[in-house]
């Protein structure tokens, strides 16, 4: 075999981050071999040092606080790190190209989609009429419809799948010999997710680019690379292709990435359980949208009910009907088989002590200006009766105990926690009340994927103990497989499909559930590769997939 | 659009309304003028005969319908004082005090985006550094504590330019550099602050990944989108400038709006004051008017009028 120049060479590379705290080491001394045309994802949690990696390429490293302080990176042969700035720009855009995790913040909200993109060509010397003519026909490849008159649109007029299309757009706009996609489809949809892959390895195929995807699902790692990196702590602890690492796993934490999703789930029986909560014909307007039409759904004493749908399903609209943080158009919902819309103030009290929630995001959902203690107490503070004062501290500390936390943790602000565990604070202020009901809308869904297991099982656990039924609200049908009772599909405000989590997934009766499952990227090569050229067929080739792609 | 400003208008008509019962009503607070224009010596004969002529003696409501009623046939009454008619007087004043606003806000918007976008691109840097404490002094020293030092300094002490008065270029230096230090400050602040967070918003980092050169980021990408905060305030200051203009008017003797309205008070010359103020008043609401339709171009996601750019 000719010994050739690999296209990217990391080489020890490392990058330390200066905190108040101390020295930060982001990225220990990682290699990195990429051929031409090659596809290689590095997987990994949240400040595992991977996102880290891709800026170093890029030169994007926020300087300070973080600098690269050992290594080399080289494309081509030549050392990216030692190049002088001119150079290294005339490289990027032109001959390596990225796409960022969060399309609505990475495009310039100001300006139209089709100067952004047509903006690369000029800035590496297209004339204007070229780069504006190149850009409409590199909007009308990703699939925007109608691009001549598309091109003066601002990036607040297109849909997050879109938008990501145009970031693609502007990244393959020079045919670069590298792309780096980090993250590119965390943001979106499961269904809109399988189109924006497909067009990505469209497009490697099509420009001959090497792709490097910087990813923390495993599913889509399956899909589109062919050799993988573990990284953890800033460090690789497992390298190979996608074969060999997803199958035989060597490392224990790569084992344990590729078991967060399959844990077993304990069976209860609770199909003749008291009806709690009864949801019947809800539904609910934003002015002229139906946002939900006619929904029904009952939820049964310590049962678990997984709501699930894209976004604009209409799902946490529910959710937010049955905490009485939305009004209804028409329905009605009972708890108890009493309305909750007819309560007296002491029943809406008790309804309220009945129902609580856990929302999406740690980071909003506690108020960062009282300290864990206080976020706890609150809901004992405003229903008086429930406890008093004198057992708050105890009472807490149970609390803390109860979801992994300690009492220690309790004289501090949310900000010294991780999302995982400002959920767990979020689900102890959720217990309080000894509630009948919990109510979590999304509430795994900002977490790291090993984080999102834990937390599922910590909820099966209350479950179990403290006989509670759960209202999950999620996107994600992989979660619900081993966790749910029952499921609802939702799709535009509608059920589409509801029964229990067997029947769902091993035999789906709605097409759209069918979809949402061939969706859903599985870490396993050989059965991705299969599901992908299955769902090719069904959608009926390629000319499917694109018009399905005109409507991300 | 048209739609809009006409909408706008409309509103302003009815907020102008309620300004002009207030100010009518505070004017009449102030005292009877017979006594200011008449020599002690006059007549009870000749005083009543003064106040019936310019209606002094009826009850302040019939004078407000008179008033109105003379304003609905463009008639802003007589200037007491200058015995000419008052709108006539107050648009003469007014093209120097807007020249000088002009001026100012030029200078002061010109010399913030450049000082601020500079000392954003290395925050905390040497550069911030120096300017930073500068902005927060010139911000917040009394606008009228500054002139009379400058005054003295550079017109007493040093006789660069002349104290006052109004007639060649040379006298408008120190009145506009007096007046630009606030808006300067205020907006170098803006600015900075503002292009630190276009800076290090995602979007700057995806014209870096294209290729683009610092400068191609700095006042393409991130200056446009500064520019939003900018606006707001510089609205404000000019504003600001406008109703200000009495002050820094009056110490340097420059016979704009301020000055006029100022003297018009002192001479309860209640047809000026008030044709000032409705003056003053209207170019403020047309200010504003413009700085949401400028807002409006700037940034697509605005939408003026309910008509979103969809």
């Amino acid at each position: 075999m000719l010994s050739k120049t690999p296209l990217l060479e990391i080489d020890n590379l490392v990058v330390d981050f200066e905190t108040p705290g101390g020295t930060f080491n982001a990225v220990r001394g990682i290699s990195l071999c990429l051929e031409q045309g090659g596809s290689h994802a590095i997987i990994g949690e949240s400040g595992s040092g991977k996102s880290v990696t891709a800026s170093a390429i890029m030169s994007l490293i926020d300087s300070p606080p973080g600098h690269v302080c050992g290594g080399d990176i080289r494309f081509q042969g030549r050392s990216i790190l030692s190049m002088p700035r001119a150079e290294r720009r005339r490289l990027y855009g032109r001959h390596i190209a990225m796409v960022f995790q969060d399309p609505a913040a990475h495009l310039n909200p100001v300006y139209p989609v089709g100067w952004q993109i047509a903006e690369v060509c000029r800035i590496h010397g297209r004339p204007a009429g070229e780069a504006k003519r190149s850009a409409i026909a590199l909007m009308d490849r990703v699939g925007i419809g109608d691009a001549a008159r598309r091109y003066h649109a601002f990036p607040h007029q297109f849909s997050g799948g879109q938008r990501q299309r145009i970031m693609i757009a502007m990244a393959m706009a020079l045919r670069p010999e590298l792309l780096i996609a980090d993250e590119p489809t965390t943001a979106l949809d499961v269904t809109v997710q399988a189109q924006i892959l497909e067009l990505i390895r469209e497009l490697q195929q099509e420009n001959g680019s090497a792709l490097l995807l910087i990813t923390h699902d495993l599913g889509v790692a399956a899909d589109i690379a062919r050799t993988v990196s573990v990284m953890r702590r800033g460090e690789f602890v497992e390298e190979g292709t996608i074969a060999d690492v997803f199958v035989a796993p060597r490392h224990s934490y790569t084992q344990k990435l590729l078991e967060a999703r399959t844990s077993s789930r304990p069976q209860v029986t609770t199909a003749d359980a008291e009806v709690l909560l009864e949801v019947k014909d809800v539904s609910i307007d934003y002015g002229s949208v139906r946002a939900v039409s006619d929904v029904s759904l009952q939820l049964r004493h310590n049962e678990v009910l997984c709501v699930v749908g894209e976004s604009g399903s209409g799902k946490s609209t529910i959710a937010n009907a049955i905490l009485r943080l939305r009004e209804i158009t028409s329905g009605s919902i009972c708890y108890r088989g009493a309305d909750i819309h007819k309560l007296g103030r002491a029943e809406l009290d008790a309804y309220h002590r009945a129902v609580q929630a856990v929302f999406q995001d740690p980071f909003g959902s506690l108020n960062p200006r009282m300290s864990v203690f206080d976020i706890i107490c609150e809901p004992w503070s405003i229903q008086r009766s429930v406890l008093p004062k004198s057992e708050w501290r105890q009472r807490s500390v149970e609390l803390m105990e109860s979801v992994g936390l300690t009492a220690g943790d309790l004289g501090k602000y949310p900000s010294e926690f991780s999302g995982g565990q400002r959920q767990r604070i979020a689900i102890a202020r959720a217990l309080a009340l000894q509630s009948e009901i919990i109510v979590c809308d999304e509430a795994v869904s900002a977490l790291d994927m090993t984080v999102q297991g834990q937390i599922i099982s910590l909820l099966q656990e209350i479950r179990a103990r403290m006989g509670v039924a759960l209202l999950f609200i999620t996107h994600d049908l992989t979660l619900v497989r081993n966790f749910a009772d029952r499921v609802i599909v939702m799709k535009a405000g509608e059920i589409v499909e509801q029964g229990s989590t067997e029947d769902v997934f091993s035999n789906p009766k709605h097409g759209y559930t069918k979809m949402l499952l061939a969706a859903c990227p599985v870490p396993d090569p050989v059965v991705q590769q299969e599901r992908r050229n299955a769902a090719k067929v069904a959608s009926g080739g390629n000319q499917g997939a694109h018009a399905l792609a005109r409507g991300a | 659009m048209a739609r809009y400003v006409l909408r706008r208008a409309l509103q302003s008509l009815y907020a102008v309304l309620m300004l002009l019962l207030i100010v009518f009503a505070m004017t009449r607070l102030t005292g009877d003028p017979t006594n200011q224009y008449l020599p002690l010596s006059a007549s009870p004969q000749a005083r009543a005969d003064f106040a019936a002529l310019h209606g002094f003696n009826d009850p302040y409501y019939v004078q407000f319908i008179h008033y109105v009623s003379d304003l609905a046939h463009g008639d802003f009454g007589q200037s007491l004082f200058k015995q000419r008619p008052a709108m006539e007087v107050a648009l003469e004043a007014f093209p120097i005090t807007l020249t000088l606003a002009f001026f100012t806000m030029s200078i002061a918007l010109v010399l913030s985006i450049v000082l601020g976008s500079l000392a954003a691109m290395r925050p905390n840097g040497l550069f911030d550094r120096m300017i930073s404490p500068l902005t927060i002094f010139t911000a917040s020293a009394p606008t009228f504590w500054v002139a009379l030092v400058a005054i003295f300094v550079f017109a007493m002490m040093l006789g660069w330019v002349p104290t006052s008065g109004m007639g060649t270029p040379v006298h408008w230096i120190l009145p506009v550099c007096v007046l630009v230090l606030t808006p300067l400050g205020v907006l170098t602040q803006v600015v900075r602050s503002s292009m630190v967070s276009s800076l290090s918003a995602p979007y700057a980092k995806t014209a870096l990944a294209k290729g683009a050169s610092d400068a191609r980021v700095v006042f393409v990408h991130a200056l446009r989108n500064s520019l939003l905060p900018l606006i707001t305030i510089a609205g404000v200051q000019a504003t600001g400038l406008v109703n200000g203009a009495v002050v820094i008017e009056t110490i340097f003797g420059f016979p704009g709006i301020g000055k006029v309205m100022i003297d018009s008070i002192r001479d309860r010359d209640f047809s000026l004051t008030i044709a000032c103020i409705l003056l003053a008043a209207v170019v403020v609401y047309a200010m504003n008017v413009a700085i949401d339709i400028m807002y409006a171009r700037l940034d697509p996601r605005v939408q003026i009028g309910g008509e979103a750019r969809r």
